[in-house]
């Protein structure tokens, strides 16, 4: 009878002891692995091109910032229920960063003037011309309770005009300019002039 | 002798930590990088995200959504990358080889993605926001590897010449040649 026991035990072990030498050289499936939920993919959909637009942006500068927001709001009680729940909450981490430039297309033909080997050029001001917070930009730190897309989508415009608003604090278009008109004095130098004069319409760098 | 010792330890970790916070306040500044990009064409296209969470074994039911985005995707070219040797003048005439196109952005704004369908079985709860962005950051890198596709770069090409070729004759220039990095014919405008 002990004997028996001796042999099973003895063979439980070799068992335990090949399992065990299998998932070190990972020729077993992993047992975390097997209760991991599957990531959700999305369908390979076509995409629709709806406009095309010709442009002549030219951008200088473009900051880069992180900006974070929470919200909370009520959530319902539900029906025969008497304590009210918590409260929902979100807060969300935005990578975001925004272009400026000048656009010109709106450099017209009396905005030029040459004079043999100077040439003076009157640019349009410089503007954002691109504020980007994309879908992978965005991070959730916390989320607690319901929140439906509208409710996120104005959270994240708030973001955007923080991202906007801290930008500008950062004098982000007179430095656009003043880079607007280096690139102008080279590219315009490049091409064999001597005196080389940028100025910008309503604001200068 | 001790006291004196104690109350200098202390200013010291006092200033060190006023130090870190300083530290703390100078990287939240935004991150500002000089560029030198021509941006010549926009493309603003649509898609749709769809996606069914019915692969794990052990959850009851299936979670479906559908949204539609709306991206605008911006193509142009570097100018940082002209120099001297691109460009040759022979009176009127100028000959400039610019470098390729490149998509030099992807917008696709929060309130251009909206929820069009949802469908939760009664064992599974919602889609989260963090559920919903990681599909729709999905969507956004199938849309960046569809630049190609689409033709972006070209037309970012054609345009990026019709712009410098408008812009050189505003300069005077009569004959303006311009081709790109590579390129095997003249590109003669």
């Amino acid at each position: 009878m002990t004997r028996t026991i001796k042999k099973y035990l003895v063979i439980v072990a070799v068992l335990l002891v090949i399992i065990f030498l299998f998932q070190k050289l990972n020729w077993l499936p992993s047992f975390g692995n097997f209760f991991k939920s599957k990531p959700i993919t999305i369908d390979n959909t076509p995409i629709l091109i709806k406009e095309i637009n010709n442009l002549a942006q030219l951008i200088t500068i473009t900051s880069f910032d992180e900006v974070v927001m929470d919200s909370s709001k009520k959530s319902k009680r539900l029906p025969g229920t008497f304590f009210p729940p918590p409260d929902a909450k979100i807060v969300l981490i935005a990578r975001g960063k925004v272009m400026a430039g000048v656009d010109l297309k709106n450099l017209k033909d009396q905005d030029i003037s040459i004079d043999k080997d100077s040439i003076t050029i009157k640019l349009p001001p410089a503007q954002v011309l691109n504020t980007i917070l994309n879908p992978s930009d965005f991070e959730t730190f916390s989320e607690s309770g319901n929140w439906n897309t509208e409710e996120v989508t104005q959270i994240k415009i708030r973001m955007r005009e923080k991202v906007i608003q801290r930008a500008n604090a950062q004098n982000l278009l007179p430095k656009a300019a003043e880079r607007c008109k280096m690139i102008m004095e080279n590219f315009l130098r490049n091409l064999d002039f001597k005196k080389v004069e940028i100025i910008f319409k309503d604001q200068s760098p | 002798m001790r006291g004196c010792f104690y109350i200098l330890s202390i200013l010291f970790i006092t200033l060190s930590c006023n130090q870190k916070e300083k530290d703390k306040q100078t990287q939240l500044v935004p991150l500002l990088k000089q560029m030198s990009d021509l941006a010549t064409v926009e493309y603003v296209i649509t898609k749709i995200i769809k996606a069914s969470d019915d692969k794990t074994w052990y959850k009851v039911g299936n979670r479906k959504i559908l949204m539609s985005c709306k991206a605008s995707m911006i193509a142009g070219i570097d100018l940082s990358k002209i120099n001297e040797e691109n460009i040759t003048i022979s009176g009127k005439e100028i000959t400039m080889v610019l470098p390729k196109a490149n998509l030099l952005s992807i917008n696709i704004k929060p309130e251009d993605i909206k929820t069009e369908y949802e469908d939760v079985s009664l064992f599974r709860t919602a889609f989260t926001n963090a559920e919903r962005d990681a599909l729709s950051a999905q969507g956004e890198l199938q849309i960046k590897n569809s630049a190609d596709s689409l033709g972006i770069l070209q037309a970012a090409e054609v345009n990026a010449t019709l712009v410098l070729s408008n812009f050189l004759r505003k300069l005077g220039y009569e004959t303006i040649n311009i081709r790109y990095v590579g390129d095997k014919n003249n590109g003669l405008q």
